[in-house]
């Protein structure tokens, strides 16, 4: 039993912390509703180990932690990959706008010509 | 012909002014790209007779020559000379670069230091490297060529305009190869002098960095 309240304890606070972006406006609605979901699912299956294991049935893969490690790996593989190439495109997007204030200050030869 | 030449620079404040008079002897359209320097590179090059533009912030080597490339061609430039900032190139080279391009031979000129072996003092360990990073950069862009990583370079405009430099680093050098087949673009090589002196050693590419930008090339080409 220890391990499910140990576990809540530290999925309230987390939710908590979620509530307070949402009314702080830091996250929008639908994110909002996305978290909440995510960690009511995650609690359930610590107070309910057999729903997992209606899953793991499903897909023929023994025990339900296992299929929990199984599908989390998969969606921190999902994830990871969608942050990898949101970060090349942000650094793309960031090269263009360093580049462009670059041409458009510009030193131009004449101009320090006539500082001299 | 409207001639520039794009000197990317991160760092170089101690020989650039050289480098620049040497450059300026024999071509008058200059431009420099501060690469967010922490010295005085953009003072010094201030002080020549060179447009000088500045990354805010340091975006590589590969974002500072497109930037060059871009301020050239805004400028109505018909060709554009690609030029190290670190003394490692001859100035007294780039009429003999821009040769083909005057021809209509090629559209690309390619500095090569390993057609005639025109390299001088070169460490063998970065002999080494090279030679293995040619081979590797040669099966990825399927293109024939002595010498994939020099900085020495001549395009056309048009050349100029269809290479699209994405690689903001050091894998650039293999990605304007990839283009150059990609975009049919004609080319041709010709012997560059490339002299390695203690000061472009020390500002050069670690040799442990190959392998980084062999897995950005790689990477590249996936996504």
């Amino acid at each position: 039993m220890m391990i499910q309240v140990l576990v809540s304890i530290v999925i309230a606070l987390i939710l908590f912390k979620t509530a307070a972006r949402y009314r702080k406006k830091e996250i929008s609605p639908r994110l909002f509703g996305f978290w909440v979901l995510f960690w009511l699912l995650a609690a359930l299956l610590f107070w309910m180990p057999e729903l997992s294991q209606y899953v793991a049935d499903l897909l023929e893969v023994g025990r339900g932690v296992d299929a929990v490690l199984y599908i989390s790996l998969v969606i921190l593989f999902y994830l990871m990959f969608k942050i990898f190439n949101r970060f090349e495109r942000m650094e793309r997007e960031i090269t263009k706008l360093v580049r462009e204030i670059a041409i458009l200050d510009a030193d131009k030869p004449e101009k320090n010509r006539e500082q001299e | 012909m409207n001639t520039w030449v794009v000197i990317p620079a991160y760092n170089e404040g101690a020989k650039l002014a050289e480098v620049l008079r040497g450059v300026l002897e024999y071509v008058p359209n200059v431009v420099v790209v501060d690469d967010g320097s922490r010295d005085n590179t953009f003072e010094v090059a201030r002080g020549c007779d060179v447009h000088v533009l500045q990354h805010k912030i340091n975006r590589g080597q590969g974002a500072a020559l497109a930037t060059g490339i871009e301020y050239a061609l805004r400028n109505g430039a018909e060709a554009i000379v690609t030029f190290d900032s670190d003394g490692q190139h001859a100035a007294d080279e780039i009429e003999m670069m821009l040769e083909p391009l005057m021809t209509g031979e090629a559209e690309v000129v390619l500095g090569s230091r390993f057609l005639e072996n025109t390299h001088k003092n070169m460490p063998k360990l970065r002999q080494i490297i090279i030679k293995g990073g040619i081979v590797f950069t040669k099966m990825l862009s399927r293109i024939n060529v002595t010498d994939t990583h020099n900085g020495f370079r001549a395009l056309s405009d048009r050349a100029a305009r269809e290479i699209e430099i994405n690689q903001d680093r050091m894998a650039h050098a293999s990605e304007i190869l990839d283009q150059v087949t990609k975009k049919n673009l004609r080319y041709v090589e010709r012997p560059v002098t490339i002299t390695y002196t203690e000061y472009s050693k020390a500002g050069g590419q670690g040799n442990l960095n190959a392998i980084k930008i062999a897995a950005r090339m790689i990477l590249a080409k996936l996504f």
